[in-house]
């Protein structure tokens, strides 16, 4: 799966390009963004509004990044979250857990 | 102590409600096995009595109908019919016999211990002679009875036949008992079994649930709602359930004490605080007077890039990014000095190196027996590029409206100057002003979009266009600007134009964007092409082709972020406010479309405008 990563500003915007359907895809996601975390002190974003569909493997990728997160009191901050991701995430009481925005530009907003 | 007279008793109910019943329960499930066992055993006697009697009792009618048919034989050859009636009668009175009868098959019956039965009245001369068979013994379960069939020879002839017919005797009644007794005991011990079954299916049922729940708390669950057994699982499980309520609570009010200890001695290593100071994004470090680190929070270990344990007892020129606030600490340490310091550390043009711009905030504590100084640090990057990014933009957006301001009041000043007297000096003068009050337009156009893009209320309101019309307009527009700059500049249009769904001013906002940018960026002689195509379905291309300076592959995409403008030392004498193709493809992309560019340095570019021709795309989009 390719992921991209662009910047906006002080903040960084990984885009995973694709639906997570792989232990693989998942292992990769929660590599990169941990690789953006550490660079970045956090100052970062994860725009899935490509990822159509996300297994348990790339859930909990999320989660992870997010656990990693919350240890310096921050969450992970998703946005362009599609119906589907949306339930998968409701669905698996995991909504509490990350912070979520309409666009890019919403979420970028909400460091400042 | 003393033990109450209740205490002393035996209570078989206590005992069996403990792990002794399972003893009880074993013992029980021996004794089930043992009648189990006994009944057997007395089944399989009684049914060895049974054979045994109906061998002595076959026997005893083979020899009474042996007795009875020698006899019968005598008087036969005797031709003595009522002798042989007389011994029929006798053997019957004397009860060893139920019945018996002599008779020649296909004649009749010569004697029978009824005389009703008896029918011939004397022997007949010849009768159908038939080979002499040994006795036959038969045995009716029904009626109990043994019927001993046997053949008579009289005078050398065979052919009579003798029928004995006796009754079982006492014994085999005798066996039915034992067989009644026997199956009593069995059922004792097969209810006994079931008794057992039950007990241990109950009592073992809890004892693996809650098997199951220890095996999940030493993998680390401590859950009460999923260490919990059912409730219908007996008293283990209620009882397993209350023991883990009553450390829940136990916990729960441990947790409370310490906090409350905590509270109220006022130590940080208390169990809330530092939990609390962990939800922090803002990182907190405290200080001791001799420059040790005594506490740090989560983001404070993520913003010195240092694991707390490691943080924790060490000095603090020793922690990594945090000498470089080693000497305002010592200054705010110092009771005599300032009691408070603020630093910012970083620099935004360099975020690639530095990784953020952080804030320092340094307090002392004055209240502690020895000072000791409190550390706040905030990640400031995003603001501060922020305030970078708004300051250029004021000051690019100063000189974009001062360039037409200065045009206009000069202009102005000359047009009165001139006065009446001087008709073509005032009409010029009236021309620039006209032309550089619709440029301020544009200018005040473009910042009140952004103002809308960063409220995020920036629509569209689709209406009929014709195209004829705009792109005359736009050529119009640009055409003194190009030739000002000997730029040689050429529309290529279609002979016929559709009417799109589009927001008019919008798009027209866009194609000034890009046709101004390419113009501005063009340097003299050189050329711009505006090339326009519409597709089947009115979906509209356009490309605006220069050869200009054009833009490094690594800056295409970022050029059309807001406020950006390529970094580019050929375009620092060129004003821009940097929002033109943020907006141009704002407008594209609200219109279902995009802007895209394809460039190369020193060769030119081409930025095209597509616009969907379906109204769905466009309703959508809108």
């Amino acid at each position: 799966m390719r992921i991209e990563t662009n910047r906006h500003g002080a903040v960084t915007v990984v885009v995973p390009m694709g639906p997570i359907q792989t232990e693989e895809d998942a292992i990769q996601l929660r590599t990169e963004s941990l690789e953006v975390l550490g660079k970045t002190l956090g100052r970062f974003v994860i725009d899935v509004s490509e990822m159509t569909f996300v297994n348990s493997f790339g859930l909990e990728a999320l989660v992870d990044v997010t656990l990693e997160l919350g240890a310096s009191g921050q969450s992970l901050k998703l946005c362009g979250i599609s119906d589907t991701l949306r339930e998968i995430i409701t669905i698996t009481d995991q909504t509490s857990k990350f912070q979520q925005f309409e666009d890019v530009q919403t979420a970028v907003r909400s460091f400042l | 102590m003393s033990l109450s007279p209740t205490s002393n008793r035996f209570d078989i109910r206590k005992h069996f409600a403990r792990g002794e019943s399972l003893v009880a329960a074993t013992g029980m499930a021996f004794i089930a096995i043992l009648a189990l066992a006994i009944g057997a055993v007395v089944w399989i006697s009684a049914k060895t009595v049974d054979v045994s009697a109906t061998i002595q009792a076959n026997n005893q009618s083979t020899q009474t109908s042996e007795l009875i048919a020698s006899q019968a034989e005598l008087r036969l050859s005797d031709n003595d019919l009522a002798g042989l009636r007389r011994l029929m009668l006798d053997a019957v009175a004397s009860g060893l016999v139920e019945s018996c009868e002599v008779q020649i098959p296909d004649f009749g019956v010569l004697a029978s211990s009824n005389p009703s039965q008896s029918s011939l009245n004397e022997l007949p001369e010849t009768w159908i002679v038939a080979p002499e068979l040994p006795a036959v013994l038969e045995y009716s379960e029904a009626t109990g009875k043994t019927t001993v069939r046997d053949s008579l020879v009289v005078n050398g002839q065979s052919g009579i036949v003798l029928e004995v017919v006796t009754t079982r005797g006492k014994d085999a009644v005798g066996s039915d008992t034992i067989r009644a007794s026997s199956v009593g005991i069995t059922s004792v011990g097969l209810v006994l079994v079931l008794l057992v079954y039950r007990r241990f299916r109950n009592r073992l049922g809890a004892l693996s649930a809650i098997g199951d729940s220890l095996r999940s708390a030493a993998e680390g669950e401590r859950r009460v709602a999923c260490l919990i057994v059912g409730e219908h699982l007996g008293p283990e499980g209620k009882t397993w359930n209350t023991l883990l309520e009553e450390r829940e609570n136990f916990e729960n009010v441990m947790y409370e004490h310490e906090v409350a200890d905590a509270s109220t001695t006022g130590r940080i290593e208390s169990v809330g605080l530092p939990a609390a100071c962990n939800t922090l994004m803002q990182g907190v470090v405290l200080i001791e007077s001799d420059l040790t680190v005594v506490y740090a929070n989560g983001a404070a270990s993520n913003f010195l890039r240092m694991d707390r344990e490691e943080m924790v007892g060490q000095k603090l020129d020793q922690v990594s990014e945090a000498n470089l606030i080693m000497d305002l600490t010592c200054s705010v340490l110092d009771v005599q000095g300032p009691k408070r310091q603020v630093i910012e550390v970083g620099d935004v043009e360099n975020i690639e190196t530095h990784g953020a711009v952080l804030r320092f905030v340094i307090t002392r504590i004055d209240e502690a027996e020895v000072p000791q100084a409190l550390v706040f640090i905030e990640d400031v990057t995003q603001q501060r590029l922020a305030d970078q990014s708004q300051g250029a933009f004021i000051a690019q957006a100063t000189h974009e409206l001062r360039t037409p301001l200065t045009t206009i009041r000069l202009y102005a000043e000359e047009a009165v100057e001139a006065g009446s007297e001087d008709e073509l000096i005032r009409e010029k003068a009236l021309n620039v002003i006209n032309s550089e009050t619709r440029r301020l337009e544009r200018i005040v156009g473009d910042m009140l979009c952004v103002s809308e893009i960063e409220a995020g209320s920036l629509s569209i309101h689709p209406d009929q266009v014709r195209t004829e019309q705009m792109f005359q307009s736009l050529e119009h527009d640009y055409a003194a600007q190009a030739k000002d700059k000997s730029i040689e500049m050429s529309f290529d249009l279609p002979p016929k134009f559709p009417t799109i769904q589009a927001d008019r001013d919008r798009l027209g906002q866009a194609l000034h964007n890009l046709v101004g940018n390419a113009i501005k960026y063009t340097p003299s002689g050189g050329k711009v092409e505006v090339k326009v195509s519409f597709s089947d379905t009115n979906s509209m291309r356009v490309d605006v082709i220069d050869s200009g300076i054009g833009i490094e592959e690594s800056q295409q995409e970022r050029i059309f972020d807001r406020f950006c403008r390529a970094d580019d030392r050929r375009i620092a004498q060129v004003t821009g406010s940097g929002l033109g193709l943020a907006l141009a493809r704002q407008i594209a992309r609200l219109h279902g479309g995009d802007v895209t560019v394809e460039s190369a340095i020193d060769k030119g570019s081409t930025f095209t405008l597509i616009l969907p021709g379906s109204s769905e795309e466009l309703a959508k989009a809108a």
